[in-house]
């Protein structure tokens, strides 16, 4: 699922990756739903039956732009300071509230990727747009993972 | 005296500062400042008129169905199609809508504000079989308490059995949210940001299968709406019954209307709808909605000062950072030079004041069962309440706009875009008056401009001084504990603000993440 907000290029990473993601081929024989998670803290009726959550996100974590992270939502504290906008505090909540219900994913794994400028516009730094090809690898060996 | 912050106000959607100044326990003074900045209508001038409806919805991720509505009435209007939307397209962008707003208003009365109410930490004493309570317990025990903390201490009133049935009702809403959003996505195609809603009517076609499919979790949701909702409010409102005097506000209401009962009337302030246009003041003097009365006003707001007092579709969006005397990004909407309060409160109450029978009904036995008149509903509790009917009005009218689809007639009408042209689309989010005005030359956008709900709501003083409806709302109000001001967040939250139209330009702090970088 990629998360963020296409107005606002680097902000909209995981979308873009999410959109790159949907033309290339899955090299794994299980199903994958790719989701476009957007701006919105709600996405339960997404993730419901969902095994394995990987969330591709624009973040805030001090390396060069297009520096790409991989961590679990509790390998953080969780707070506004690292997302580059409010609405994935949503999405933890979300989380967590799936638990309440039972239908959280077993797995969430969150690739974060550096960004450079948060400014309207639909465009991707071309740091982070020359990454597109190593997002869609890393994600795609996270999906080998199981 | 004591200067109470509460930055960021939680468990509202985006970023909003509230400061309070408290002299022998009363807030003299009240600033609400939008710390975000707002200015996606710059990306959208030079595009394709039709982008606006797929890219306005992304401004949001709370609201975007409402942002696809008036985007789609805008460019209709602009289009010259007002008047022709075949009504298999009319009905499905209510459904759409409606089941937007379902889930939203369930999201903010039980995942948002009852737990200003709902001491959820009593789950930890559950000894039960409920599934939902034990995983809370569970959470509340690891000390993992995300959802339900920060919160302030002291002023919860229920007893435990209470508590813990509501901390119930908070897990099960959870699936009733779930529930809406498939509505949604049924003629939506997807949830969030839909592909359904488009200027010339919707990309779906009714098919049997799909009413179906509605309808039966629009039973489910309608039940619970019936039988936990509306109860659960009114418990609230019997036990928190103070808060029927607390929070009144600038006490004028200003209403859009929503849904469709017409597809032959192109002038929106005239059509027919489900919630009715208009304005209402504290004794229910109804007046008729008149879109250029709106201006907005920007003397205490981050925007270049020459832009003050225009009307919307002349509006500009001219940042100033740093300006003297402004404290907030949101600029302040005025109707007729007044302030104006918007929300689910302004549309049902307009609604009742203009004598729709169903709305009448419903109001007037909620304020006989609370023993309460209608001036006591301009409150905290008045607008929960408005929420909660507004959720069942809008849940109760979807069986029969479902029976008036007819399979196998068109839900869309083709166009031509002109070259020049002017648009407004005006609806009512989930959290009050939404209008997007639009001007289109040369076949392009020349000038977008949106004017949320949450603007309304959380404006900061305006040219002439007046504070903003929250700011209006919090002045006066008696604060019991300084520590703990529940009266803040309360009133606050009643408004169900939502700021993440605002978005960016907070300054991260930013964190280390290096141990965890890949590449």
């Amino acid at each position: 699922m990629g998360v963020g907000n296409l107005l606002l290029k680097d902000e909209g990473v995981g979308i873009h990756v999410i959109q790159a993601l949907q033309d290339s081929p899955l090299p794994i024989n299980v199903p994958v739903k790719i989701i476009d998670g957007g701006t919105s803290p709600d996405v339960v009726h997404l993730l419901d039956g969902t095994d394995k959550l990987i969330v591709i996100d624009a973040v805030e974590g001090g390396g060069h732009p297009g520096s790409i992270y991989r961590f679990r939502a509790n390998d953080v504290t969780m707070d506004a300071n690292i997302f580059t906008s409010l609405h994935q505090i949503g999405l933890l909540d979300t989380l967590n509230m799936m638990e309440f219900i039972g239908s959280k994913p077993k797995d969430v794994v969150i690739i974060g990727v550096e960004t450079k400028e948060i400014d309207w516009g639909l465009e991707l730094s071309p740091e982070l747009e020359q990454k597109i090809p190593q997002i869609i690898r890393v994600v795609l060996q996270e999906l080998g993972r199981g | 005296m004591r200067h109470i912050v509460i930055d960021p106000v939680t468990r509202i959607e985006g970023h909003l500062k509230i400061e309070a100044v408290v002299e022998e326990g009363e807030v003299k003074d009240a600033r609400s400042s939008a710390t975000l900045f707002r200015g996606f209508e710059l990306i959208l001038q030079g595009r394709d008129p039709r982008d606006a409806q797929r890219l306005t919805q992304r401004i949001c991720g709370v609201c975007p169905t409402s942002h696809s509505t008036a985007a789609a009435l805008c460019l209709d209007s602009a289009f010259g199609l007002a008047d022709k939307i075949p009504d298999n397209g009319r009905i499905i962008r209510n459904l759409i809508l409606g089941a937007a707003h379902i889930a939203d208003h369930i999201l903010h009365f039980y995942h948002l504000a009852a737990l200003d109410y709902v001491d959820i930490a009593k789950v930890a004493k559950y000894e039960g079989n409920s599934p939902g309570l034990n995983s809370i317990k569970k959470f509340i025990e690891r000390g993992e308490l995300g959802p339900f903390f920060p919160r302030y201490e002291g002023d919860y009133r229920f007893p435990d059995e209470v508590d813990q049935q509501l901390a119930a009702h908070y897990v099960e809403a959870l699936a009733m949210r779930r529930k809406s959003q498939e509505m949604l996505a049924i003629f939506g195609g997807k949830m969030p940001h839909n592909v359904g809603i488009v200027p010339g009517g919707v990309t779906a076609v009714p098919t049997v299968d799909k009413i179906t499919s509605f309808l039966w979790r629009l039973n489910e949701v309608r039940d619970f709406i019936d039988s936990v909702y509306l109860p659960d409010v009114l418990t609230i409102g019997e036990v928190y019954s103070d808060y029927f005097q607390i929070g009144q506000g600038c006490s004028n209401l200003l209403s859009y209307g929503s849904y469709e009962l017409d597809g032959k009337e192109p002038n929106l302030t005239r059509r027919e709808r489900l919630f009715k246009q208009g304005t209402l003041s504290a004794d229910l003097n109804l007046g008729k909605l008149n879109p250029s009365n709106i201006s907005e006003e920007v003397r205490h707001s981050w925007y270049a000062s020459s832009t003050t007092g225009r009307n919307p579709s002349q509006g500009e969006t001219r940042p100033d950072e740093g300006k003297d005397g402004a404290y907030s990004w949101a600029k302040s909407p005025r109707y007729d030079g007044k302030v104006y309060e918007v929300g689910p409160l302004a549309h049902v109450l307009v609604t009742y004041a203009s004598g729709e029978p169903t709305a009448k009904a419903l109001v007037d036995s909620t304020m006989a069962r609370l023993n309460v008149s209608t001036a006591a509903l301009f409150s905290v509790l008045g607008r929960h309440i408005a929420r909660a009917l507004s959720t069942k009005i809008i849940a109760d009218s979807m069986p029969g706009w479902l029976l008036q689809l007819k399979p196998g007639e068109p839900s869309y009408i083709e166009y031509i875009i002109p070259d020049e042209a002017q648009g407004m689309g005006l609806t009512e989010a989930a959290r009050g008056a939404l209008g997007h005005w639009l001007e289109i030359k040369e076949g392009k956008i020349a000038n977008y401009q949106v004017v949320t709900p949450t603007s309304w709501n959380v404006s900061p003083k305006d040219d002439r001084d007046q504070p903003g409806p929250i700011e209006q709302a919090l002045m006066g109000t008696k604060i019991k504990d300084s520590e703990n001001p529940f009266e803040i967040v309360r009133i606050t939250r009643s408004f169900d603000p939502c700021l993440a139209c605002a978005v960016h330009l907070v300054t991260p702090k930013g964190r280390n993440l290096g141990q965890f970088r890949i590449s």
